[in-house]
Formats: C-alpha cells, structure tokens, sequence
C-alpha cells in the first residue's frame, strides 16, 4: 500500500523531468539546418525561381541573422521601421571577408514590417554568378506577403540606396569584413 | 480558525482569486505597458521618419539654415524631452561651419553665409557606434529612469551626394529622448485602480462566499452534525431535515435511514429480548400449567410448544413433529377419524370467517376417550379439547392451539354421582317401600329376586335355550312384576332390561344389568335389615294389631295392583276374626306368595271365565281365624282350580312321579309341595300353584305350622295355614 503512494509522485516526477528535458532539448535545437543547394545561375535566376528557391528548397527561416543584429531590428524607410534580417550559409559562415565581397549564392532576404511588426513584404538580394556586372552581379526581389513579385532585377528604388555602400559590396546592414565575434 | 472548512473553502477561493486576479492585473498591465511603449517608439520612429524626410527636402531645396531652424523649433516641441542632431563622430551638427565648408568645396562655390552655430557636447554612445556600424536605428529603453532613446540614422542618399560627396553612407545620427513616465503613471494609476477594485471584488466575493457556504455547506453539516452527535448519544427520535442542496438532502436521507435502520434495530433488539422473556415465561408456563397446550402449525403437526402436561397426560414424551390427528389417533385403522380431524383443523385454519363458536358445535374432541400408556400402566384418559386461533400478523391463521382438560375423574365422579344419586334417590323409594310393606313382606320378595338373580348369573356362564330360557324369561318377568307391585321401580326396571337382554343375548350388558340388580337387592336388604329391627321393636311393643291392620291393608292395595297389571277383576275379601297375629312378619311372605299366585296363576283370564260360566268379578277371600289352640289362615279363590293331569304329567317329566303308578289327588297336591317339583319351574300350562310353595311350606313348617290345600276342577284353590298357639307364641 505504501509503495503505490510513493511510486506515483515519483513517476510524475520522472514524466515532469522527462517533459521539461525534451523541451529544453528542443528549444536548443535551432529547427532544421539549411539545405546545401547549387547557387541559382544567371539564366534561371528571377523573382520567382528565388522565391522557390528561398521558401521550397532552402527555406530562409532556416538561415542564420546576421551576427549581433538578431531578431527583430529597427529599420528606416523604405523597408519599414522593422525588420529581420535572414543571412544563408554561403555568406554568413564565410565572415568576415576581406576584401569585403560576397560570394555567389549569397542570398539576404529582409522581411519588412511595420511597427507593430505586422508583416508589409519581403526584399531579397541574391548574388549570382554572371548577372549583372554594375551591381557585383546582384539580383534584386521584393515580394508581397504571399510571395507575389512586385519588383526585380536591378531595381532601380534598391540599387539607388544601396549603392551608396559599394565598398561594402551594396550590404548596408552589416559590415563584410567586421568580425563577427 | 483554519481547521473550520468553511475558513478553508474561503481562504482558497479567496486565493485562487487573487492569484488569478493578481496574475490577470499583472499581465494586463504588462500588456498595456508594452503596447504603450510600443506606440511611443512607433510615434518615436514615425516622427524622426518624418524629421529625417522634412530636413532631408528642406537640405535639397538648398536651405539648410532653415532646416538648422526647423530642428531647433521641433526640439522644443512637446514629446521631446531632448532631439539633437550629431555627426558621425558624435559631434553635434552645426556647430561649427566644417560642413558648409565641406560643401563649399565639394560645389566649387558658397552657397551658405556663416549663421550662426549651435553650442553643445559631443554625443559619445556605444549606441552611436553600433547605428554607424549597422547603419541601422537603435532604440534603447531605460525603464528605471523612465526614458527612451531612439538614434536614428541619417542616411548619404545619392541626391545628398553633390554636396556632401559619396564617400559615407551615413551622414549623421538624429538623437531623439523622450519620457517614458507619463506612460508609467497612467500605468501606476490603472494598477492601483485594478488592486483596488479587485480587492473589493475579492472582499465582495470572499463575503458572498461566506454567506453561501453558512447557508449551503456549514448551516447544513451543522445541523446533520448535531443530528449525527444525538444519534451518538442514544438519542433516536432525532430526524435530519431534509433541506438544502442534493448532497445534503441525500445525506440527510441517508442519516435518516440509518437513524431508521438504528431504531429498527433497538426495536428488533428489544422484541427479540420480550420475545425471549415471553418464551421463557411460557416454557415456564408451559413447563408448569396443569393443562395441556399444543401448537399446531399449518402442516397440521405439533410444535416444540406444547405443555409438559400433555406428557403426563397422554403418557408420551414423543409429540413434537408428530402429526395432530396421528397423535390422537395412533392406530392405524383410524384413518376415517384422522381425516375428519384434519378437516376440522382445516376449518379452523382456513375459514378464518367463521366464528370458533360455531365450528367448536362441531369439534370433534369436544370429549374424548383414549386408551394411553402401555403394560400395566395402561389407562384410559377422557379428555376434552379445546381450539383456539393464534392469529399471523397477516390476518391469517398462523397457528391453531389445543387445549387438552382431563376430564376422566370428572366424568367418572359425574358418573358415579349419578349412581349415587340414582342409588339414593332408590334408597329413599325403598325406604318408602318398606315403611308400606313392611320388613317382613320383603323377606319374601327378596328370596324369590335372588333365586331369579342367580339364575341369571348362572345364564351369564353358558345361555340357556329352549324351556330353560322361557323359564328365566318367566321369572324375570314375574320378578318384575312382584317389584312393581312392590313399588321396587328400580328393580322392575332393570328386571324389564334384563328381560329385554336376555331375549337379545346381550350377555356383556345383561352382566351388568344384573350386577346393578345384586347390588340393589344387597342395598335394599341392608335398608330391610335396619327396618326390620325397627318394625321388629314396635310389633314387640305394642303394635302387633296395628301392624296386621297395616298388612291386610296393604294385601289389599297390592291385590288390585296385581289384578289391574294382569287385566284380571279381582275382589278380595278379608274375613279377619283376630286382633293380632303372632310372628306375622314371618307369616307376611307366605300369604302374600299365596294370594299373588292365586291372582297370577289361579285366576282365570276374563275370557275363560266367561266360558266357564263365571262371574266376570273374580273373588279370592282371605280369613285369619283363632281357636283356642290355633291360627288358621286361610286363602281361597274362585279360580280354574289345579289341573292334576298336569300336574302327573311334569311330576313325571321332572322325574318325580314314576309314569306307570297311580297317585291321589293327596299324593299330588304333597308332590306340589315338594322343592324338587316347585322350586325349579312354573309350568306354564298348569294353571294352578307351583311357584315357591316349597319356600311357603318350608315357612310355615318353621312357625310349627302346617300348610294344607283344597282344590276342586274349574271351581277354585284353597290353601289352609295351620299355627298352633304354642308355637306361635
């Protein structure tokens, strides 16, 4: 009799431990690690076939921010007083680069959103090999919330700010060569 | 205090109140803290929005001492606690001409005049350094100090570059801090506002929740509880009211029912106790009742109730489980009376409509007579029974009580009263009798009843047939008459019966008959043998004349009986010369023998008389006559006169005469005389004496007498008593 009014607490307990451990466990688990694809190619390259490329075969929310702006930042127009920042492996693990360039199939996507972080859009860079030699072959995309495409290529609106910081190879937000410990 | 469920239920409730009260107020005002900090940076971020748009058009147009204007009048408008301007490097804007020289140079020209500048520190921030590395706004938020800052960037766009050159992409940071403490107080005010409206809601709902649990929960188990402690007490006539929530009226019903279940048990407990003191008071009762009891149960068996008398009175011990009738009638045979009983019990039991009265009309116990016991203690037991119902609680009859009474002695003492009454009353119509008849002319009467008794008796051992038997039936017959005529009525009754017995061949009950006869003649002669020595003392005295007047009145009287009984007309005449008579008591039988036989046998019927010519009045004429040495007494009758044909005749059938000799009249009237001929038969045929004239002639020889008679064919009898004065005397 006395045993089964021990055993069940400490069975509870043991259910609790093992439910906070598993959660503790997945809370440290960052989700699922971005897929290794080839970068897009100046042919194929469009607002669209990145658009597949960054929700269907290496979907952003699987990249890394860049190093001390995590998270939700403050912004400035035109991408709203909000923003994240979502930075793939091919440039974020290669920091810093010096000279600072970054390499084909980097690919930056900034959801743009407003101050109380309703979602407006998405503007994405995407480095690829070939495209265009003004602007270090960047492409240029910004997409509605439900991935319609509203601009491309090397659009004008984009390349008029950010080539103000060609030295940081058009990236306003992060400096290439900083180190990011 | 807290031990009370009610302070328990309240302080929880009370709790979880404000827990989740508290909790809610928290979130709550956390929520609104948030949400209003987050306007304020949108405000914050839309504003400098604005500025960074205003002053960057305002620089385009080529004014940027009006811009310089225009930031110096928003800093002093509401909502900015400060709003500055700074380079790069964290010194503040215009506050030397680098810039517009800077311009000058980079257009080849002056545009601006030298206004004046604007005085203050340099910004040196790490925020500054991160918005330059970032190119990025940054808001930091000092909730201690109830402050916000906002640095935000102001960007080289490509139109600034004409001027300011393309070699940065910042060109300065916008400096913004605003307080945060309005937000605070209203924050403050709203939370005090809530803990004090929570805490009279939770004052309101503890107070509500009081009441309620008073009213529902502790009003209700206070009340059971005060019910439940009586009970422990011993106190059973409490009830829970039934009121209330389900629980508790379910709870009272329980506590009512177990209150019930107690009571029913008390009342079991103490019925059980009257029962088994009411048990023992009947095994008592039972043990010790000189009556006998039995249950009969509806299986019509005897229970293992029943009296100890009935032991003793049916000479059993076996009567528990025995069937009722079986035990009442053991034998076998008996199935006929077995089964009325059982249809009698029937009654009793099932037609429980009908009154006991009238089926007790019925019983057939109502007296009873049985044989118990075995061997020598062998008796028989008369017993009277009576039925009673035990009524079931179901209106039926459950069981049906016997009730034996012993009514042998009774019935024997009623019995033997009534002998003794009967005896007595006898006794009495004896005494009568004999005071009438005189002692002495019972003599004769009693000798000839105890001849004929013997008879009988002797009949009892082997039943006569034939002449035998008539003869018996003739004595009978005449010593029934004898006693009428003696007014002997008890006598002549059981003479009659005996008659009737004997003609039947009831011998069993013909014993009897002649037993009670014996044992009134025994009574009779004792009363006789007291009466005579009495009449004896008075005819000794003085009395000799008056008791031969007594006498000769009473042959008179008993003459007429006689006639009168036989349907005869007879006279009787007294010639009486004496004054008295010695030894007339011994004299008595003789003369009354005579004269009874003389209307009995001697006198013809009314019918032969006529044919013989006769007068119809017949006459027997009795004269008592002295000389002077003797009495003669002399009885004569006009009658048939004695037949001596016949009387040859018998004498030779009876073996007293010899068949081929000659005897006289003389010799025959002697033969008549003689015991062996009279003694034993009266023939029928022979209308003349024969009965007892031994017993006469033996009488009168023992007086000294002699007896002497006359007879003459058709004309009549007379017999002559001779006492000679000496003897006499």
């Amino acid at each position: 009799m006395i045993n089964r009014y021990v055993r069940q607490p400490v069975a509870a307990r043991a259910a609790l431990v093992t439910l906070l451990l598993s959660l503790v466990v997945l809370t440290g688990c960052s989700g699922p690690e971005e897929p290794l694809v080839q970068p897009l190619s100046a042919e194929e390259v469009s607002g669209e076939r990145l658009w597949e490329r960054i929700t269907e075969e290496a979907d952003f929310t699987t990249y890394d921010f860049w190093p001390g702006h995590e998270g939700y930042q403050q912004g400035q127009a035109p991408h709203g007083p909000i923003h994240r920042i979502f930075v793939n492996q091919p440039l974020v693990s290669q920091l810093p680069l010096d000279p600072p360039v970054a390499p084909d199939g980097s690919i930056i996507v900034k959801e743009n959103r407003q101050g109380d972080r309703t979602l407006t859009g998405y503007t994405v860079m995407a480095k690829v090999e070939g495209f265009s030699e003004g602007t270090n072959d960047w492409f240029w995309a910004r997409y509605t919330p439900d991935g319609t495409v509203s601009a491309e290529g090397t659009v004008g609106n984009c390349v008029v700010c950010h080539a103000g910081v060609q030295d940081n190879d058009f990236i306003i937000v992060y400096p290439l060569d900083r180190d990011p410990e | 205090m807290f031990s009370s469920i009610q302070a328990k239920i309240v302080t929880a409730i009370v709790l979880v109140l404000a827990i989740s009260l508290g909790g809610a107020t928290v979130l709550s005002l956390q929520n609104q803290r948030s949400n209003l900090l987050e306007a304020r940076r949108q405000d914050v971020a839309n504003n400098s929005s604005t500025l960074n748009t205003s002053v960057r058009n305002v620089m385009l147009a080529g004014e940027a001492p009006i811009a310089v204007n225009l930031l110096e009048d928003l800093s002093e408008a509401p909502g900015f606690d400060t709003l500055e301007v700074y380079r790069r490097d964290g010194t503040l804007a215009f506050s030397d001409f680098s810039t517009m020289e800077e311009v000058n140079a980079n257009l080849g020209r002056a545009i601006f005049a030298e206004t004046p500048r604007r005085n203050g520190p340099p910004l040196v921030s790490e925020e500054l350094d991160q918005v330059v590395t970032f190119n990025t706004p940054r808001v930091v938020e000092d909730l201690e100090a109830q402050q916000l800052e906002y640095y935000f960037p102001i960007l080289n766009y490509q139109e600034c570059r004409e001027c300011h050159g393309g070699d940065h992409f910042i060109r300065g940071v916008a400096y913004y801090e605003v307080s945060l403490a309005s937000i605070f107080n209203r924050i403050g005010t709203a939370r005090n506002t809530l803990i004090l409206l929570y805490s009279l809601m939770g004052a309101a709902v503890a107070a509500i929740l009081v009441g309620l649990m008073q009213r529902i929960v502790v009003g209700p188990i206070r009340r059971i509880g005060g019910v439940v402690s009586r009970v422990g007490e011993g106190d059973l006539d409490v009830e829970a009211r039934v009121a209330g929530s389900r629980e508790f009226e379910t709870l009272s019903q329980k506590i009512n029912s177990m209150i019930g279940g107690l009571k029913e048990r008390n009342r079991l407990e103490i019925e059980n106790s009257v029962i088994d003191a009411r048990d023992q008071e009947n095994r008592k009762y039972l043990d010790n009742i000189a009556e006998g009891l039995v249950l009969i149960g509806r299986d019509y068996r005897i229970s293992e109730q029943y009296s100890r008398y009935v032991e003793t009175l049916f000479a059993t011990s076996e009567i528990a489980g025995r069937s009722f009738a079986g035990f009442i009638y053991p034998d076998e045979s008996a199935q006929q009376e077995r089964q009325e009983l059982e249809q009698f019990l029937g009654m009793i039991f099932e037609n429980t409509s009908t009154e006991m009265e009238m089926i007790m009309s019925i019983n057939p116990l109502s007296e009873k007579k049985v044989s118990v016991g075995e061997g020598d203690n062998r008796r028989e037991v008369i017993f009277g029974t009576n039925f009673q119902r035990v009524m079931g609680d179901d209106g039926s009859v459950e069981r049906v009580m016997a009730i034996f009474e012993d009514r042998t002695d009774i019935v024997h003492t009623q019995a033997e009263l009534e002998s003794e009454r009967e005896r007595y009353k006898s006794d009495i119509e004896h005494i009568a009798t004999l005071l009438k008849t005189g002692p002495d002319s019972y003599s004769e009467f009693e000798s000839s009843a105890l001849e004929t008794i013997a008879a009988v008796e002797v009949a009892l051992q082997e039943l006569p047939t034939g002449e035998a038997r008539n003869t018996l039936l003739r004595d009978l017959h005449s010593l029934k008459g004898t006693a009428r005529y003696l007014e002997f009525f008890s006598i002549a009754d059981l003479a009659n019966r005996a008659e009737s017995l004997l003609e039947e061949a009831s011998l069993g009950e013909l014993s009897q008959v002649v037993a009670r006869m014996r044992e009134e003649m025994e009574s009779l002669g004792a009363i006789n043998e007291k009466f005579r020595a009495f009449a004896t003392s008075i005819s000794e005295e003085d009395s000799g004349h008056a008791a031969l007047e007594n006498f000769l009145e009473h042959i008179e009287k008993m003459t007429h009986e006689i006639a009168g009984e036989l349907e005869k007309d007879v006279a009787l005449k007294v010639d009486n010369e004496l004054d008295e008579l010695p030894n007339l008591s011994k004299l008595q039988n003789p003369i009354i023998h005579l004269i009874r036989n003389a209307i009995d046998h001697g006198i013809e019927d009314q019918y032969q008389r006529l044919t013989a010519g006769k007068a119809g009045a017949a006459e027997i004429s009795l004269s008592l006559k002295e000389s002077s040495v003797a009495y003669t007494i002399s009885i004569a009758d006009d009658g048939a006169g004695i037949d001596f044909d016949a009387v040859r005749r018998i004498g030779v059938e009876k073996g007293v005469l010899q068949s081929d000799q000659e005897y006289s009249e003389k010799e025959l009237i002697k033969t008549l005389f003689s015991p062996s001929f009279s003694t034993r038969t009266e023939i029928t045929d022979v209308s003349g004496r024969g009965v007892g004239l031994d017993v006469v002639h033996e009488e009168v020889r023992a007086l000294g007498g002699k007896i002497g008679m006359g007879t003459r064919r058709g004309a009549g009898t007379r017999f002559t008593i001779t006492i000679p004065k000496e003897t006499a005397q």
